[in-house]
């Protein structure tokens, strides 16, 4: 019965299913934030071959996420955030889900390579096996560190972009991914302090499950604080000015710095939910920032 | 035949022509992306051949 029941739900998935898979509101952060790093970097590199190197970003990012969500299906049932996934509502076959994730991830690497260079093709690899291997197989359900380490899989398109222009990776493709390794703690347990009960009953070792709301809030803020200075990194070094970038990054991160605050003080959620929310903003409008910056930097 | 009976082959009818109707929909996805990948492979072989990248 069980088996007739499971054959008459699985296999259904419409094409939306399968884009679902891809993760697309993440995918949207990354390919941002990728661009960045692609228009930020010296050099020049064909629009076309810029815009495939961007494609490839994009497919490998959302090639990560069908993986993870075949190895989290069983998790993703459990939380009410991911339960209506398409392998937890049997749209879509697991072992589906995995093919369609590693043939994206081959495919996108291997365009990568012929698009740009070596260097970009091997860092986009690199994201896409520590995002499966380290962050989901490996840490993830292990330690309250997860997010921290494993968001370095998150870091990497910024330094893909820019290699993909140079060939190579300097201290300002390095400043670029440590932007997004600091950013994401605050990020992720700012949803984590208001999904904890999700996280609990999944058995994720989240940071605010484990060792509470204090500790949580305590290190969101520490990594805030080193953000702020971090923020203003592209002006020290160079690639961005202090007129249009400075200005911005020092207002939007003194913002997220003042809801790191408010989150400590709150003992209620609505801080959390507030800060969660601006963080997104928050990287979109220092990329975007960083791009314009970089766009009247080269006019002028 | 029974309206039990004759209701019951009009929902497999009716499920038969969805199963097909979406399958249909994933081939033509399916294609679509394949053949812009040839295409992407062609333009990127073209721009790389002509020393642009």
């Amino acid at each position: 019965m069980a088996q007739t029941a499971y054959q008459l739900v699985s296999g259904q998935g419409e094409v939306r299913d399968y884009f679902a898979l891809l993760k697309p509101r993440v995918m949207s952060l990354v390919v941002f934030t990728g661009f960045a790093g692609l228009a930020v970097a010296p050099g020049d590199l064909h629009p076309v071959l810029a815009a495939v190197a961007v494609l490839c970003i994009a497919v490998a990012s959302g090639a990560a996420g069908a993986i993870n969500m075949w190895y989290d299906r069983d998790i993703d049932a459990v939380m009410e955030r991911t339960r209506h996934r398409p392998i937890p509502t049997g749209k879509v076959e697991p072992s589906e889900a995995l093919a369609f994730g590693v043939i994206l991830a081959s495919g996108a690497i291997m365009l990568m390579f012929l698009a740009t260079n070596a260097v970009a093709a091997g860092l986009l690899a690199a994201a896409v096996l520590f995002y499966v291997f380290v962050y989901t197989i490996w840490l993830k359900r292990r330690t309250t560190q997860n997010i921290v380490i494993g968001g370095a899989a998150g870091a990497f398109p910024p330094a893909i972009g820019w290699a993909a222009v140079t060939g190579d990776v300097g201290i300002e493709a390095a400043i670029l991914f440590l932007l997004i390794f600091f950013w994401t703690p605050p990020h992720f347990w700012a949803l984590a302090l208001y999904r904890k009960g999700d996280y609990a009953a999944a058995g994720v070792p989240m940071l605010p499950v484990v060792h509470g709301a204090r500790e949580t809030k305590r290190q969101m803020l520490l990594y805030t604080v080193f953000l702020v200075p971090l923020s203003l990194a592209p002006c020290f070094f160079g690639f961005a000015g202090w007129p249009i970038y400075g200005a911005a990054a020092a207002a939007l991160s003194l913002i997220f710095l003042a809801l790191a605050i408010a989150v400590w003080r709150d003992e209620s959620d609505r801080s959390a939910k507030r800060m969660f929310g601006y963080s997104i903003f928050y990287l979109f409008g220092l990329f975007a920032i960083l791009i314009a910056d970089n766009a009247l930097m080269t006019t002028v | 035949m029974t309206t039990t009976t004759m209701t019951d082959s009009n929902e497999k009818h009716d499920q038969s022509n969805d199963m097909k109707r979406r399958q249909r929909r994933k081939n033509l996805a399916l294609m679509a992306v394949l053949v812009g990948w040839v295409v992407v492979l062609y333009l990127v072989a073209i721009l790389r051949m002509s020393g642009e990248g």
